[in-house]
């Protein structure tokens, strides 16, 4: 049965549209047409979504312990009917090992995202909202951190705190806080010079409530895109750190750790290091996408203005 | 960076009393906002003050803003710019009232102030976007009547609307000053819509108030040469098309090599003398002061008064 496009939607979405003022009752769920319509979005979010799933049935479910060193057990084999993508140097299930590895990585963003954005966004809003010198030295002193390598953070904290997948996000996230203090900064300075702040001010709305009730839910799609980058970028150092022995510690299956020991046995089986090394790119790729998607379908018309 | 001083307002001293219809009139770049923005303490002045109902008020001071935030309403130009994009209509309309604390039902409020511009119930769940341009600006008069303020600022609400639209929102604001007895400040460029509103006019150059008083003898015999340049400007139809007088093809001419620049800062004569097709030698020299027909000192509160040397006889034009 087709309907006019118009009914359509209406029966789809159950939006009751005011004949009164016609145009666009639509436009309440414009978002999810927009998402749906934007090819980046959607094979991002399908990607991620498929990590999240991953991630959630190995909490309960993994072919084998993905830890645990099995006896009696072919070291190095193949993909075979039991071990789908074969065994590692220790006999683990190199499947089990991915999926579980895909937690530590979501588990690395979460870390990241808390630590720049709790820090970052106060951050960038206080500046926009003082100016001044306030915000200068706030925005200054984010340079500072802009500047030192994260690689150097994230060693000088293992050194004190020892290697963990925390640890490791932890560096990642204070290495990301000027970017969430930049971007909530300049969001927060082209809300604040709007006429509906202007307006605000003049029904005498105090400053944080300003920054509550106006600047936040209009620089949200900003922050959010922000975070979907810095999944991705969480994912990569957490391997890159983890490699270098700066992150997560054996034997908990993280890709940059399963990568590291298949380096042993490059020459012999190339294919142990394909399998975490597609997996991280895949992620990557998947949280890029959807941060570029949704950078689009979030309302276009606030992008920083500096 | 160096940054150029200008002065927005210069001199100006306004009285508006209650009941007033006042509309300001400017270019572009007289200092008409910078003055909305001064009336409702938005900004401090660099000089000079502010006072509502006989106290002063600041900016800067909060404390003794309470009674001008709850009175005293604005309308901007933009209604697409001037309401959030992510609020519904509904809780735009009912900020004003959260924000101040007023007492009541809310919901049944914002559905009073929807009837009284002309919108249906269903508004109140729209976002801005889901709006033509005049609904907007009827949400954002809405907006400004919800704390029942005793004075509207409206800063050109009607010049980004399409002109079809803009008489019925010119006539909704002039019903609802009427039915709520507010004082309103009607601040535009455009002369025909000011003469449709406003009771009391004050022309507004570069800074200064130039002619001021009741609105039929500042726009229908205006004294200052600025005014009937503003006037002469007013596209009519049906009136024939006259060619100027031969003086007024002088525009800019120097008379006696004084002229001063748009941008040159206050000089010592009148400003609009470079530009004015009737000036004299004293007018470069001498800054005339805002003065009516009779006395040289302030006369009666809606006196017809002009700053320029030449208004009220002399050579004027009456």
């Amino acid at each position: 049965m087709t309907l006019p496009l118009g009914l359509r939607e209406r029966a789809r979405t159950g939006v009751e549209v005011a004949p009164e003022l016609g145009a666009s009752a639509l436009g309440d769920m414009g978002l999810a047409r927009r998402f749906l319509s934007c090819p980046a979005a959607l094979i991002g979010g399908a990607i991620t979504g498929l990590l999240v799933l991953v991630a959630l049935v190995s909490l309960v479910w993994t072919p084998f312990d993905p830890n645990a060193i099995p006896q009696n057990v072919h070291l190095l084999a193949g993909p075979s009917g039991s071990h789908l993508l074969g065994t590692d140097a220790l006999g683990r299930d190199v499947l089990s090992r991915l999926m579980a590895g895909s937690r530590v990585s979501l588990y690395a963003g979460v870390v990241a995202v808390v630590v720049a954005s709790v820090v970052g966004v106060p951050a960038g809003l206080a500046a926009a909202s003082l100016g001044g010198s306030a915000s200068e030295a706030i925005m200054r002193l984010g340079d500072i951190l802009f500047a030192f390598p994260a690689l150097l953070g994230a060693t000088t904290l293992t050194a004190a705190l020892g290697a963990s997948t925390t640890t490791a996000m932890l560096a990642i996230g204070i290495a990301s806080v000027p970017y969430f203090a930049r971007v909530a900064r300049s969001g927060a300075l082209a809300v604040l010079s709007s006429e509906y702040v202007l307006a605000a001010r003049a029904y005498g709305q105090s400053r944080p409530a300003i920054v509550r009730r106006h600047v936040l839910p209009n620089i949200a799609p900003l922050l959010v895109v922000q975070t979907t980058l810095l999944f991705s970028v969480a994912i990569l150092a957490e391997a890159a750190l983890s490699y270098l022995g700066l992150g997560t510690p054996p034997p908990s299956a993280s890709w940059g750790q399963m990568l590291e020991s298949a380096q042993a046995t490059l020459q012999t089986d190339p294919l142990l290091a394909l399998w975490p090394a597609l997996a991280i790119a895949l992620a990557v790729l998947g949280f890029n996408l959807l941060g570029d998607g949704l950078s689009d379908v979030l309302d276009p018309r606030l992008r920083p203005v500096a | 960076m160096r940054r150029r001083q200008v002065v927005a307002l210069d001199g100006v001293s306004l009285d508006v009393w209650p009941g007033d219809r006042l509309g300001i009139v400017g270019e572009s770049g007289s200092g008409k906002s910078t003055l909305a923005r001064l009336l409702l303490a938005l900004e401090d002045p660099d000089e000079g003050e502010v006072r509502f109902r006989g106290s002063p008020v600041r900016a800067s001071c909060r404390a003794g803003l309470g009674a001008l935030r709850r009175n005293v309403q604005i309308v901007f130009q933009d209604p697409l710019g001037s309401l959030d994009p992510r609020m519904r209509v509904g809780a735009s309309i009912a900020e004003p009232l959260r924000s101040l604390g007023v007492e009541g039902d809310r919901d049944q409020r914002v559905a009073e102030l929807l009837e009284a511009v002309g919108l249906p119930p269903g508004a109140a769940r729209r976002y801005p976007h889901q709006l033509s341009g005049g609904q907007r600006q009827r949400v954002a008069i809405a907006r400004a009547l919800a704390p029942r303020p005793s004075v509207l600022v409206a800063d050109e609400p009607v010049s980004s609307l399409d002109v079809s639209v803009r008489a019925q929102v010119l006539n909704l604001l002039d019903d609802l000053v009427e039915r709520y007895g507010l004082t309103l400040v009607f601040i535009s460029h455009d002369l025909g819509v000011v003469r449709h509103v406003a009771d009391r006019v004050a022309v507004l150059y570069r800074g200064r108030i130039v002619e001021e008083g009741p609105a039929d003898a500042v726009l229908g015999s205006p004294a200052h040469p600025y005014t009937q340049a503003l006037l002469e400007a007013v596209p009519r139809v049906g009136g024939a098309i006259t060619a100027p007088p031969a003086e007024a093809c002088g525009r800019g001419r120097s008379p006696a090599g004084e002229a001063a620049g748009p941008l040159d800062g206050p000089g010592a004569g009148c400003d609009y003398s470079w530009r004015c097709p009737l000036a004299e030698a004293r007018c470069a020299r001498e800054r005339p002061v805002l003065r009516g027909p009779g006395r040289p000192t302030d006369g009666p509160a809606g006196e017809h008064k002009a700053a320029c040397h030449l208004a009220f006889g002399g050579r004027m034009a009456p």
